[in-house]
């Protein structure tokens, strides 16, 4: 059951994507943010499918000079948007200052059609100091 | 000047509780006549004595540590590893206070006010340990590897939490006798203090007071007789930064890892032999003056205040055998660990504590004295209320508890040998003595204590159904760190495989065990 | 294949009156006082430096994805067996945990088949030979003894680490590498590693 509409290169900026299946999608549609993010931004999001498996690069951008850190994690969907794939670990990343950095996701299953990222960049600062929220 | 009248207010309290406490013998006295049994080799009169002098309903940690280690001797493992795990029921208590809140554990205001022998006995930082050592090796003893493994493994999480706490306890004793105006630190400081008990270069080689080259030694060879390597090699590989030095026998053993598994193929015990010897060391009490600024009516005045410190005793230090004997091979001993280093490491570690609080409760002391005498007004009492107050202080004893039946030095040496029955002969201090041992399986360990004139041994059961299948004629005994002369002496017939390369063997053959404290 | 999704909306707002309702009588389904409490087992774990739960997550999550990505493509499922991952750090790392959850995901994905590795091997062996040496067990059914198969790739590795520490900061960074080796003819088919970093201030 392979899905023509993804195959070919889909998915851009801001804009729309994944023309096809459930209409144009956004960037946005397809974050979950857990609280605002601070001084982090998702300037890009481009899937694709590969052998057969979902891959996804999303590019991050730190809009402070200071080093911030990302907690981001995926979760794997079919086209009926149930759960393909047990809950992720959460993974942190750190973005330097002023930087945009790529990241790779491979989906897990080739059951996987759909995705949903989430993300979390409340309280980003290097060491933070007060209560975080952080997973 | 507030906070003075907050202790003095608790001290008053306290104070009299203490009188009701008071009469505190000293623990060595209380344990002399059980450390003196257990050495002349009467362990049934030393498990009296105990039961004796621990009537009560609340024992502590020492009661269950000294009768595990008693009953170990007297090869009941079981009751042993019963007794054992009280005793390491009491440390978790610890752990859990310490993860919960380490500054509650610190601070115990009781012996900032009253004495170290009034607080609850934890336990040294190398006696919390070395008890996860024995019950690891009492499973090994009952056949339960696996048990083993979870010892080794709660022992390596204790390591971790006894890190964090001493860093912890260290910073705060600092700042504790920061604000008191105390200006010493450390026992250089203290009068008459033999700081050369703490200050010799095998104390100061170690890393800490709780981790040791033989109990991660001994969790590398669980790790590898459980047929996990990688959690083998980092025991190993620990062994070796403890012990330091040039230690053949223990990167033989990394070495050695990744064949394991092929090597598991040939006939042959890997046997690992513990020997222990001697007793912890006992810890005295013992009173210097130290100047304290003793708050008074016309301000601070500096007192030679006299405190009782503790000091490691020097011990009757058996030493380690350097071989023992298989029928007519010698395997060679490494010696890994001597308690008397751990324990004066671990006093080393504790008196900065130890003298911020002993401070304290002396100026508390001192303070508590000048105001009742500034109530009563007169000057010529002044003198003597604080003459008195000191007094208070010089009655108390420095902390004398320690776990005695403890073994004093490990020394570990490791061979292959075939399936079946094996004459062990092991030098005594009254000459060498000889016990029958049974090996089977891949991996045994077999310990040896001797404690007097007895000689205890402790091994992995014998199971004859391991009886591994005869294709081959028995190999002849191969000891891991091969001493030169042994290939030779083995004369005609079976030629001796030695595991070691020749030229890590020209090194060993000179190399003498372990540096031993000669008096 | 044609699902179709329903809507449980109303249900759901069913289910959240019925909560405002109780809500001040406490029904949590819990024995006991409230300090034990069970944590998120995906959480980044950041207690201390040493090698923990987040880092064994992602290596063995990096791993798995990798490797299923490389060989998704295969016309024939590949079947391997999983050697040993070294520890070459001075932690104790149980590797074969990690390598567990990588066997785990792998299986899951569908694109790789195993075969019993060393550690499993006496289990197999021994149920094969109670099975037709105890006399037991009928002909027809048990498993027949000589038709065990042979994996076609081992997967093995290591695992070191660098730890530097100043007055105020420690950095622990980990290596974790993995290959897979064409048992036949000896190559490296397969190869990837994972970095990770991290810092301790004082």
């Amino acid at each position: 059951m392979k899905r023509p509409a993804l195959t070919g290169a889909a998915l851009l900026l801001a804009g729309a994507l994944f023309a096809g299946s459930a209409g144009a999608q956004t960037i946005a549609s397809k974050l979950e943010h857990m609280g605002e993010s601070s001084h982090v931004q998702v300037a890009g999001l481009i899937a694709r499918e590969r052998n057969g498996f979902l891959a996804l690069q999303m590019e991050l951008k730190n809009t402070d000079n200071e080093p911030r850190r990302v907690f981001w994690r995926v979760k794997w969907l079919d086209d009926t948007g149930f759960q393909v794939w047990d809950e992720e670990a959460w993974k942190p990343l750190l973005l330097q200052g002023s930087a945009r950095q790529n990241v790779q996701i491979a989906a897990p299953t080739p059951k996987a059609r759909d995705f949903r990222i989430q993300l979390n960049a409340e309280d980003n600062a290097l060491f933070p100091s007060g209560n975080t929220q952080n997973p | 000047m507030s906070e003075y009248l907050h202790y003095l207010r608790r001290a008053v309290g306290l104070l009299s509780a203490a009188l009701l406490l008071g009469g505190c013998a000293g623990y060595q006295a209380k344990v002399a006549g059980t450390v003196g049994s257990a050495k002349a080799g009467r362990i049934d009169l030393a498990l009296a004595e105990l039961e004796k002098n621990n009537t009560g309903k609340d024992r502590d940690l020492l009661y269950y540590m000294e009768k595990g280690e008693l009953l170990r001797m007297q090869g009941d493992f079981a009751a042993s590893t019963a007794a054992l795990a009280e005793a390491d029921a009491k440390v978790r208590e610890w752990e859990e206070a310490v993860k919960a809140d380490p500054s509650k554990v610190i601070g115990d205001i009781g012996s900032f006010v009253l004495n170290d022998t009034t607080r609850r006995y934890d336990g040294r930082d190398y006696e919390k340990v070395f008890l996860s050592v024995r019950l690891a090796q009492n499973h090994i003893a009952s056949g339960d590897w696996d048990a083993a493994r979870v010892e080794i493994k709660k022992m390596h999480e204790r390591e971790a939490i006894i890190a964090e706490f001493r860093s912890k306890e260290l910073e705060e004793a600092k700042k504790g006798a920061e604000e008191k105006g105390v200006e010493i630190s450390s026992p250089k400081e203290i009068a008459g203090y033999p700081v050369d008990t703490l200050n010799a270069p095998e104390v100061l080689a170690l890393k800490n007071a709780y981790e040791s080259a033989v109990a991660n030694y001994l969790a590398g060879f669980v790790y590898e007789a459980l047929g996990e390597p990688s959690l083998a090699a980092a025991g190993y590989r620990k062994a070796i930064e403890m012990r330091g030095g040039n230690t053949p026998l223990i990167e033989e053993a990394l070495k050695n890892l990744d064949g394991s598994r092929t090597r598991l193929l040939a006939a042959g015990v890997d046997t690992l032999f513990v020997v222990e010897t001697g007793n912890a060391p006992a810890i005295a009490s013992r009173m210097l003056p130290i100047p304290l600024p003793i708050p008074g009516k016309n301000g601070l005045r500096v007192v030679m205040t006299p405190i009782s410190w503790p000091v490691v005793q020097e011990n009757e230090l058996l030493a380690s055998p350097a071989q023992l004997r298989i029928n007519d091979t010698t395997v060679p001993l490494t010696a890994m660990t001597s308690i008397d280093h751990m324990a004066r490491r671990a006093i080393s570690d504790e008196m900065p504590g130890i003298i911020a609080r002993s401070s304290i409760r002396a100026i508390v002391k001192g303070a508590t004295q000048a105001a009742i005498q500034d109530n009563a007004g007169g000057v010529g009492g002044a003198v003597l209320s604080l003459v008195a107050g000191i007094a208070a202080v010089a009655t108390e004893q420095a902390d004398e508890r320690a776990w005695r039946l403890l073994p004093n030095g490990f020394a570990v040496g490791r061979a292959i040998l075939p399936f079946g029955s094996h004459r062990l002969t092991v030098d005594s201090p009254l000459g060498p003595v000889t016990r029958d041992i049974q090996l089977s399986g891949k991996y045994a360990l077999v310990s040896v204590r001797h404690s007097g004139p007895a000689v205890y041994l402790a091994q992995t059961p014998f199971n004859p159904l391991l009886e591994p299948p005869k294709i081959a004629p028995a190999e002849p005994v191969v000891p891991v760190e091969t001493a030169a002369p042994v290939a030779s002496a083995k004369a005609g017939g079976k030629a001796v495989k030695s595991k070691t390369a020749p030229a890590a063997k020209a090194k060993t053959a000179s190399q003498t065990p372990q540096s031993r404290r000669t008096q | 294949m044609n699902t179709r999704k329903t809507s449980f909306s109303s249900l759901g707002a069913a289910a959240a009156a019925a909560l405002l309702l109780s809500a001040c009588a406490t029904v949590s389904p819990t024995v006991g006082s409230g300090n034990v409490t069970y944590g998120d087992a995906k959480a980044v774990e950041q207690v201390t430096n040493q090698f923990g739960s987040t880092d064994l997550q992602m290596i063995a999550e990096t791993m798995a994805r990798s490797l299923a990505q490389s060989y998704a493509g295969a016309q024939t499922k590949p079947l391997v067996t999983i050697a040993d991952v070294k520890n070459k750090t001075s932690e104790f790392i149980d590797t074969r945990s990690i390598t567990d959850s990588i066997r785990t995901q792998l299986l899951k994905s569908g694109t790789f088949r195993f075969a019993t590795d060393i550690d499993g091997m006496k289990n197999q062996t021994d149920e094969l030979a109670r099975q037709n040496q105890s006399g037991l067990y009928k002909k027809q059914g048990s498993a027949k003894m000589g038709k065990m198969q042979g994996a076609q790739y081992r997967i093995e590795g290591n695992i070191t680490s660098i730890v530097k520490r100043n007055a105020d900061l420690t950095d622990v960074y980990y290596k974790f590498s993995l290959m897979m080796t064409d048992i036949e003819s000896g190559t490296i088919d397969w190869a990837d590693e994972k970095e990770i970093r991290k810092t301790t201030r004082r």
